[in-house]
């Protein structure tokens, strides 16, 4: 299910888009007293109608067909004839028989009311009169492609501020990774120089000599550990270079996939920009990426590898700044990734895997974050999972394809 | 405009009636009018007979409940009674039987009475059987004639999600299938309501419907569509399933009117507690305590927002929140006792859904807390009894 809406704007918005739904499926009972009843029901609980009359006929003919909220007839007309701010007046046109419909409101009525009004009125006017549908779809259309249009904006919105709160989470693990792996790394190269000390002092291919090569091994294997956290906390600033990103795919993926029975399938657009990166770091990236999907796939299968040029607007969801882009997305052929982990999965030792750290993901998230670029993942469970790198083309890659 | 209200938890439904009238009009003075609360394990006529004798003349009104709240309690078997006495107000009840045969009929009816007794104004308090009326019927058919010149409020009799029967009392007697009203002038009343549940997925269609029963949903099986947007729905747990995901049914403003299933039909359709207009477009709702706590409390500031001096307070209250809420149910009536830091006279009911507006227009609406206030704004100051 989607996130419970709470704030006003979100809940009205989906009422507005509701309601219009409603209208545009709307039909009443071709009994005009029943038709009354109906139309009563709607205006009320949609609106908060509090008085309603439809007269059909004009001078010496004209009847209430029907009224709601009126003591007596004379009451009806008495308001009708009052213009004020909280009434609503349609007339029904277009055929011979004319009439209006009147509904009150308790407050005045803004524009936005009065559009859905109209369509409401349009309805009823339908039902009384048979009126042609085509006289309601202009309003209708309008007003759904402008809600179509609040909608877009709303979801890049949310999607914008997820964005922000997993950069903002992200940093500050950062600092504290950052923080105890320094600490720890210097703990680390006085044990190792010690150890390397005793290996000195002792007797080759004795047993302490054995046990010490181990504890030198082990240790080795914490100082790797320790850099990866560094990598993740700081990303080692990023020594850039203008870089085709068609060799750095294809410096990383090899490694990912060797001893697996996985393969890449590449569609790399001809003209891709060239990006402005640490290559070494992008490529430490995409090899994470890429080992996720692999181990992914136990049986094997196919990661298609694509690459296009992107333009990224001013309104966006991934909190990047509007211009060029290179956008490389990785889609896997595993069993997907249950939805409760997405937002956990860029987070430092996040693992649903035995054997692993959780740190491939975190480091290449913070990699790309730190050469602002983005790096997001959609997954559906049982389709598979793609993840979407964005790196910002080099100014001389986009003046040149200007030029 | 003096007040009483009193809750007496005796189990002998006479000697609790008495009990509970005679301290009510201990504060109040003699009654104009009484409004009168039972459980369903009370002897209903027991009760009636013996708050008429202690409240004289008074107008009586009232139902039976799954519970009467009370010194921030749930009373499971009690008998409420507050009183209402002063020269300045007007009463009169009506007892209309017969609602599960034409609910819009029943409702013009009863305002043609309320009319024909020269009441021109005031509030009108709607206590209608819950089980066999169609609620929102009956309201269009009373409104319809009566108009916004009255204010509306009110709550459905209910048995304890027992569907079986429910009882509604004026001083003329009791009856079941019916509607207990009693229109009140000289009184100013503020009702507000909130029920605190969010829309928690796509708009939805009912794309077939007839009164309480929905066919389809989407163009679907309307029990299929439920389930899966449930995930699956474990065997005999429907009904729990249905309170904590109601359907909602939007207002231009946003406000939800909630609509509730009961029952799963084997044909693969839904019964709902009242009818679902077909083609309507509304969402699954989803609620937790916290939003549900801070509703009642937004209804309750709002109904004393504008009166400095509340002479009593009544809080019809939707027995699904107490169901839901479980152990935090009490939070809320503390929340709503808490409104302006003192010990408020009032008196609660568990209701089978409640009748009053987000606009002035009365709805019919479930998983509310309602809080009707009373009072002048230069008026005596009214007590409360336990």
């Amino acid at each position: 299910m989607i996130p419970s809406a709470r704030d006003s704007e979100r809940l009205q918005f989906i009422a507005e888009i509701s309601i219009l739904h409603e209208l545009s499926f709307l039909s009443f009972s071709a009994l005009e007293e029943e038709a009354m009843r109906e139309a009563v029901e709607r205006a009320s609980r949609l609106f908060g109608i509090r008085r309603m009359a439809v007269i059909k006929g004009v001078r010496r003919n004209q009847r209430v067909a029907g009224s709601w909220g009126f003591r007596n007839k004379a009451d009806i007309f008495k308001k009708i004839k009052e213009f004020a701010e909280n009434q609503f007046l349609y007339i029904f046109q277009g055929c011979e028989n004319t009439g209006v419909l009147f509904m009150e409101h308790a407050h005045p009525i803004d524009t936005r009311t009065k559009r859905l009004y109209t369509i409401f009125a349009r309805k009823v006017e339908h039902a009384l009169f048979g009126q042609s549908r085509e006289q309601l779809e202009d309003p209708l259309e309008k007003r759904t492609e402008e809600l179509k249009k609040i909608n877009e904006d709303l979801h890049n919105e949310i999607a914008w501020r997820q964005s922000a709160q997993q950069m903002e989470r992200m940093e500050s693990l950062g600092m504290l990774a950052g923080g105890l792996a320094r600490d720890f790394n210097d703990i680390l190269t006085a044990i190792l120089g010690n150890i390397s000390l005793c290996l000195s002092y002792s007797d080759a291919g004795s047993e302490i000599s054995r046990r010490l090569m181990k504890a030198e091994e082990a240790t080795l294997k914490a100082r790797d550990l320790t850099q990866q956290l560094l990598t993740f906390s700081k990303g080692g600033s990023p020594v850039k270079k203008t870089s085709s990103v068609v060799e750095i795919i294809g410096n990383s993926t090899s490694s990912a996939l060797s001893g697996s029975e996985v393969s890449c399938e590449y569609a790399l657009h001809e003209n891709l920009l060239p990006v402005d990166v640490d290559q070494l770091q992008i490529q430490n990236a995409i090899h994470h990426i890429v080992l996720n999907a692999v181990q992914a796939m136990p049986e094997g299968g196919t990661i298609r590898i694509r690459a296009e040029n992107a333009f990224i607007g001013q309104k966006n969801e991934f909190a990047l700044k509007p211009g060029h882009y290179v956008m490389i997305a990785f889609e896997g052929q595993g069993t997907g990734i249950p939805q409760e982990h997405l937002p956990k999965l860029f987070d430092p030792y996040f693992t649903t895997k035995d054997k692993k750290d959780g740190l491939g993901l975190a480091t290449s998230y913070s990699i790309i974050r730190k050469h602002d670029g983005h790096l997001s993942v959609r997954s559906v469970p049982g389709s598979g999972t793609i993840f979407c790198i964005y790196l910002p083309a080099s100014n001389a890659g986009i003046d040149g394809a200007i030029s | 405009m003096k007040a009483g209200a009193a809750c007496s938890t005796v189990y002998n439904s006479g000697e609790a009636g008495k009990k509970a009238a005679e301290k009510a009009v201990e504060v109040s003075g003699e009654p104009v009018l009484t409004f009168l609360f039972t459980t369903e394990y009370h002897d209903h006529k027991a009760v009636l007979d013996s708050v008429k004798r202690v409240v004289g003349r008074s107008k009586i009104v009232g139902f039976c409940s799954a519970g009467i709240i009370a010194s921030g309690k749930v009373h499971r078997q009690a008998v409420g009674v507050c009183t209402l006495s002063g020269d300045e107000i007007r009463a009169n009840t009506t007892l209309h039987a017969g609602l599960s045969g034409n609910s819009f009929l029943a409702g013009a009816r009863v305002a043609d009475e309320i009319l024909s007794g020269g009441f021109d104004s005031g509030s009108v308090f709607i206590f209608p059987d819950g089980l066999t009326a169609n609620v929102p019927e009956l309201l269009r058919g009373l409104y319809r004639r009566m108009g916004p010149a009255f204010k509306y409020v009110g709550c459905c009799a209910g048995d304890n999600l027992k569907y079986s029967r429910t009882y509604q009392f004026t001083e003329k007697g009791i009856e079941e299938d019916a509607v207990a009203v009693v229109v009140l002038d000289g009184i100013e009343i503020e009702s507000a309501l909130g029920h605190g549940c969010n829309p928690a997925g796509e708009p939805l269609i009912i794309t077939r419907a007839k009164g309480k029963r929905v066919f389809e949903i989407n163009g679907r099986s309307a029990l299929d569509f439920y389930c899966e947007m449930m995930g699956s729905i474990p065997p005999g747990r429907f009904a729990d399933y249905a309170m904590r995901y109601p359907l909602g049914f939007p207002d231009i403003a946003g406000n939800y009117l909630i609509r509730d299933p009961v029952a799963a039909n084997p044909d693969g359709s839904i019964d709902f507690i009242t009818e679902i207009p077909d083609k309507s477009v509304g969402s699954i709702m989803s609620q937790v305590p916290e939003d549900m706590i801070s509703a009642a409390w937004e209804a309750a500031d709002n109904s004393v927002r504008n009166m400095a001096h509340p002479e009593w307070m009544l809080l019809f209250d939707c027995i699904s929140r107490y169901l839901l809420m479980g152990a935090d149910y009490e939070k809320e009536l503390q929340v709503i006792n808490a409104r302006d830091g003192r010990e408020p006279p009032f008196l609660g009911v568990l209701t089978f859904g409640n009748i009053g507006g987000f606009t002035e227009v009365p709805q019919f609406h479930r998983q509310t807390a309602q809080i009707i206030a009373a009072g002048r704004m230069d008026g005596e100051n009214g007590g409360f009894a336990e």
